[in-house]
């Protein structure tokens, strides 16, 4: 087991061992922590933030599924840039307007 | 601007609002069209054919969304359409079901996440993204290449896509989800 792992551990065992319920609502569900993971730490507060990143130190599982997440899309960002270019959407807006436009 | 006044401007093809309208529209509709693949003419014959059906059916446009969702609906629509033509459909899962299959009620992961490094040993990903990407939804596919590629805001990928924020969240979780499994799943293969 690699270090960050053991110490992760060991922090998510005295974290459940000594904060109770109150401490576990604190630091979030893995349902929510993923919801986090996946629409982006952007639009939540400091506190969402904290909440996040105590859960992320405690759990082993959103932890992974955080740097898969980041694996994904960075993989997906190097296709993208490979991808054909979009058109001249300029060009398509004159078109439309040619065809559609009352004048 | 009153959605009569404004439906009336659309109705009589105003061209300074059409001209705005295409401005403001056709980038995301291209955008829509990249992650799901689709480019070059084929894009642009796609974009045509969704102002046309969106003309067309002005008078079902009844303003309680947007111009813009009502126009990433028809063109979700016409890339199905496309993709049935092509034999590529794929269709839309209870996500739920599929929400309820990977976290207990309390809302704890059922089956822990899985090891990256699994994924990161394969250097050939974005090769094998292609293929995968294959396997999701035409909205799982918008949903997540917006999030990801474009860096788009959720609430305006919600906004154009005309999905709630949480049906945003499984449509990505579950993106992710089929990406990593078919990933390890053609890494496994491609180590054979």
């Amino acid at each position: 087991m690699s270090l960050v792992k053991k110490t992760r551990k060991l922090w998510h065992d005295l974290y459940y061992r000594f904060a109770g319920k109150r401490g576990v609502n604190f630091a979030l569900r893995c349902r929510d922590a993923t919801e986090i993971a996946d629409l982006g730490i952007g639009s939540i507060g400091i506190g969402g933030k904290i909440r996040f990143r105590l859960h992320l130190s405690l759990c082993d599982a959103c932890a992974q599924y955080q740097q898969v997440s980041k694996v994904l899309g960075g993989a997906l960002r190097g296709y993208a840039a490979g991808r054909p270019k979009l058109p001249d959407i300029d060009k398509v807006n004159q078109d439309l307007l040619k065809k559609f436009s009352s004048k | 601007m009153q959605h009569t006044e404004y439906m009336a401007q659309l109705r009589n093809r105003d061209p300074l609002l059409l001209d705005e309208l295409f401005r403001s529209t056709n980038p995301q509709l291209f955008r829509v069209l990249a992650s799901n693949g689709v480019f070059g003419e084929v894009s642009e014959d796609l974009v045509h054919q969704t102002w046309e059906r969106f003309f067309t059916n002005l008078e079902k446009f009844e303003g309680r969304s947007t111009v813009q969702t009502f126009l990433c609906g028809i063109l979700l629509n016409k890339i199905r359409e496309h993709r049935r033509a092509n034999s590529r459909i794929v269709f839309e899962e209870d996500t739920e079901l599929m929400m309820d299959q990977n976290f207990t009620p309390e809302g704890w992961w059922k089956n822990k996440a899985p090891d990256p490094s699994a994924l990161l040993e394969n250097t050939q990903l974005a090769g094998l993204i292609d293929k995968c990407l294959e396997g999701l939804t035409a909205l799982q596919k918008s949903a997540f290449l917006l999030k990801e590629v474009e860096q788009e805001a959720p609430e305006d990928i919600c906004n154009f896509l005309g999905v709630s924020i949480s049906n945003l969240r499984v449509l990505i979780f579950r993106a992710k989800g089929k990406l990593r499994l078919c990933l390890e799943g053609a890494a496994t293969e491609e180590s054979r």
